[in-house]
């Protein structure tokens, strides 16, 4: 029968196992590089498409009589059913859509196909205490504050839309928080202009 | 993260223990790939909090560690078994080797409070007190699961060894 003496010095024998058992991953960044961080889309940003909107008409300045279809909510932030949608002839769909980013809901709406953060670029970035340089600050109706800029790299998209996270609640840290975006940055800026303040 | 004057006092800490976590986390869950992602979430953990876990980093990291290695075994429990095909078998080379994969594999099979205390107080050989630190627990705490765990083993390993120690109970009336 086994002591319990013999079973803690076997015990102990099994770390040997861990001999030469090194770390070889990477040293942690201690300060926010250049670069942002991508965090899980999830996490910070979704975006929903609520429902598609038939506009009589060929824009929706153009003081057509707006008629709302089925509207089929959706929070699924990985689809995009409604750039699927289809309108009569004379008419133009218009999709209503929203993004989460860093717990502010922003609406818009986009034609089929032009939606600046349509699937693939999807990315919610980190960018620390500090704008990036060149940031396009835009005011937009609740008196919050928009800032557009060009993406930090070609693979996260052409630019991005930048709102400052609520205090963080443990540390009481607030960041600025990016949405890549396909437009380029004259259009992003157009778009928050037009579809944000217009809203 | 971390301020400039401390960015170096974490790049020395992650040098001097980053190893010593690693196989504390390879002893808990027993692969080496998944003990170095599990090191590298808990040492991003102790950037973020640096301020507090600069106190004693070693410890503050080692518990992260434990605490993930916790998560990764809940994981693995709900997830199903997996079959696996044309595994190579490793042979024990003899009967003293064979004793210890099976010591092994019954550590495996104790519950996940005891694994953690018996791996962090026998196999890598901590102090009560250290073992309590990283499990967040009291050292009376740490006392009853290796007890226990030891107890689970010996009847793992010799299941003989129950029917020995049961004894007669006296009652008392």
């Amino acid at each position: 029968m086994l002591t319990e003496d013999e079973v803690i010095a076997d015990l102990a024998r099994l770390r040997e196992r861990s001999a030469g058992i090194e770390y070889d991953g990477p040293v942690p960044l201690t300060r926010r590089s250049a670069a942002a961080t991508i965090v899980p889309v999830a996490a910070v940003a979704a975006v929903a498409t609520l429902g598609a909107t038939a506009v009589i008409g060929t824009d929706r300045d153009g003081g057509g009589t707006t008629t709302r279809s089925e509207p089929t909510a959706s929070r699924d932030a990985a689809t995009h059913t409604g750039d699927e949608a289809t309108a009569s002839p004379g008419q133009t769909t218009l999709i209503d859509a929203e993004i989460t980013l860093a717990g502010r809901t922003i609406a818009y709406r986009h034609a089929p196909g032009n939606d600046p953060f349509a699937p693939g670029w999807q990315l919610a970035l980190v960018l620390g205490d500090t704008l990036p340089a060149g940031a396009t600050e835009l005011t937009v109706p609740d008196g919050s504050k928009v800032w557009v800029a060009a993406a930090p790299s070609s693979d996260l998209g052409k630019s991005m839309m930048i709102v400052r996270s609520g205090p963080d609640g443990s540390t009481g840290e607030r960041h600025y928080v990016a949405m890549a975006s396909r437009f380029s940055t004259s259009e992003l800026e157009d778009w928050v202009r037009t579809e944000l303040d217009g809203e | 993260m971390i301020g400039r004057p401390h960015q170096n006092e974490f790049e020395k800490f992650v040098r001097t223990s980053s190893g010593s976590l690693t196989r504390t986390a390879f002893l808990l869950c027993g692969d080496h790939a998944a003990a170095e992602d599990i090191v590298q979430v808990a040492l991003v953990r102790t950037a973020r909090r640096w301020r507090i876990a600069r106190g004693n980093p070693v410890a503050y990291t080692r518990r992260v560690v434990v605490n993930l290695v916790h998560d990764r075994w809940r994981n693995l429990a709900r997830r199903p078994a997996e079959v696996f095909v044309d595994v190579e078998v490793v042979v024990p080379a003899d009967a003293d080797d064979h004793r210890l994969e099976r010591l092994a594999s019954a550590v495996e099979q104790l519950s996940p409070e005891q694994r953690s205390a018996v791996v962090l107080r026998y196999i890598e050989g901590f102090s009560i007190e250290e073992t309590a630190a990283a499990l967040g627990c009291g050292t009376g705490a740490v006392k009853s699961r290796t007890h226990r765990g030891l107890a689970a083993l010996r009847t793992l390993l010799d299941p003989t060894s129950s029917e020995h120690r049961a004894e007669p109970v006296e009652q008392t009336i």
